[in-house]
């Protein structure tokens, strides 16, 4: 399959970058990795005029603890994030990133990519929102930051504007109390989720859940922030009381999973509550002393 | 619109070419370049028949792509290895000797892309496991073989390499 013409540019700084994006932003296309964008193209579902190529901006492959978050560059490999050994409060990084498409996917296929892009089935937005990440994104009109969690808007729809780049993750800091899992149920081996799940807290001395995040993939239009779901467990302590009170949140949360070929919406939703109470026992029996 | 002269270095011999923009890396390798031994298999990133070795001009290291999702002009700088790229002198690298010996194909049609998984996979990780290789071959489908005979290949080219002492893709790279 050829997709059709377009123009390539390969950008050698972040400075071409955004300015062929305040140029012509409105008819071009970032490629990154391209594991998402190269097959929509080739489908002819994606057909941007110019293709500005950042692989080769140098300054956007890094991953730093700075001011006790950590900072992870747009061009960092999901295969890099597979292969980093995190403090074990951010062992949700690798949990998830084992879990993205198939090794050589990997390869290629980048954080911002994957961050950027708004397919609801991306495995990484989730965790970010868990996360409580923000995005900071870059144009020639200056720098902001977005919450992951008011990132996506719908499908393939998310607040970067046409001039916009995403440079990087920015992960707040979690204290060594915390953890979190991916949990990922897919039909076929490196499939996009059926239904997947984020959970990431932190717990006390008292054993309490003091902070939490919990997110969805491929429940719906976007990547699914449950803030619902965070505020009935904490404050809690104990096991069952936790399962029973995010139980509860969740059977009275809007969710509205597509029926498809991966399953009918009522599937779906009693996956999503079987991976969502597993995730928490998983987490919380880690951390408790 | 839109061609592009580029350069890469092809199973260890630099090759100048001009192509298109929308030419797929693929299309570049079988094509223009004659390597037929590379396959198109789905054409949609799911079967990994066009899996290759690349050592971009950005990276150190040389890390499988798929083929048939990267743009040739995207090569430019880089250094490839196709299938053909794997025996030196005659003599079969241990994976394609361990396909050989332990039968880890039938039809053959994915065993380009399981060759260079499988070289690149014993130079990340020398003595996998069975579920660590099984893991990393999760991006190659073949329809054939049920794995088995893959992973006891894989298992046998390990063990061979090990015993030689030696990494890999040393045996691939060209010097």
């Amino acid at each position: 399959m050829y997709p059709p013409q377009f123009e390539y540019i390969p950008a050698n700084s972040l400075d071409d970058v955004l300015k062929l994006l305040d140029e012509r932003g409105e008819e071009a296309k970032i490629l990154a990795g391209g594991q998402s964008l190269i097959p929509l193209m080739k489908l002819r579902i994606a057909r941007p005029a110019l293709v500005v190529d950042i692989n080769r901006v140098k300054g956007l492959n890094y991953m730093n603890m700075e001011d006790g978050s950590l900072k992870i560059g747009a061009l960092v490999r999901i295969a890099q994030l597979e292969r980093t050994k995190f403090p074990s409060q951010y062992d949700i990084l690798r949990a998830a990133s084992r879990q993205v498409a198939d090794p050589q996917v990997r390869n290629m296929g980048t954080v911002g990519g994957n961050a950027a892009h708004g397919d609801p089935g991306n495995d990484l937005p989730a965790v970010f929102i868990s996360l409580k990440s923000k995005y900071v994104v870059k144009s020639k009109r200056g720098t902001r930051e977005i919450p992951a969690k008011d990132f996506y808007k719908g499908p393939f729809t998310t607040e970067l504007r046409p001039d916009e780049v995403l440079v990087e993750v920015n992960v707040p800091h979690w204290d060594g109390y915390s953890g979190g899992t991916y949990l990922k149920f897919e039909r076929r081996t490196g499939d996009y989720a059926i239904a997947a799940v984020a959970v990431q807290l932190t717990v006390d001395d008292d054993n309490r859940v003091t902070r939490a995040g919990v997110a969805f993939t491929n429940a719906g239009p976007t990547p699914l922030p449950a803030e619902e779901i965070e505020e009935s467990i904490i404050d809690k302590r104990g096991l069952e009381n936790l399962l029973t009170s995010a139980k509860n949140a969740f059977d009275k949360m809007k969710v509205n999973p597509v029926s498809d070929l991966r399953g009918p919406d009522w599937y779906k939703r009693d996956v999503m509550r079987v991976l969502l109470l597993r995730g928490i026992k998983t987490v919380y029996e880690r951390l408790v002393r | 619109m839109g061609r592009h002269k580029i350069s890469v270095v092809v199973n260890g011999v630099k090759k100048e070419l001009d192509v298109e923009s929308r030419l797929l890396a693929v299309h570049m390798i079988r094509e223009l370049l004659n390597l037929t031994g590379t396959h198109i298999g789905c054409d949609t990133s799911n079967c990994g028949a066009c899996t290759i070795l690349v050592r971009f001009p950005w990276s150190e290291d040389f890390v499988t792509v798929k083929s048939c999702t990267l743009f040739a002009v995207q090569l430019d700088g880089s250094e490839i290895y196709t299938v053909e790229g794997l025996e030196r002198d005659g003599r079969l690298h241990p994976v394609q000797e361990g396909f050989w010996e332990k039968h880890g194909l039938q039809c053959g049609y994915c065993t380009p892309g399981l060759l260079m998984q499988s070289a690149w996979l014993l130079h990340q990780n020398p003595m996998p496991t069975e579920d660590e290789i099984r893991q990393m071959i999760a991006g190659n489908l073949c329809r054939c073989t049920g794995y088995v005979k893959i992973v006891e290949a894989i298992q046998y080219a390990a063990e061979k390499l090990n015993r030689m002492g030696v990494r890999s893709l040393e045996l691939v790279v060209r010097r």
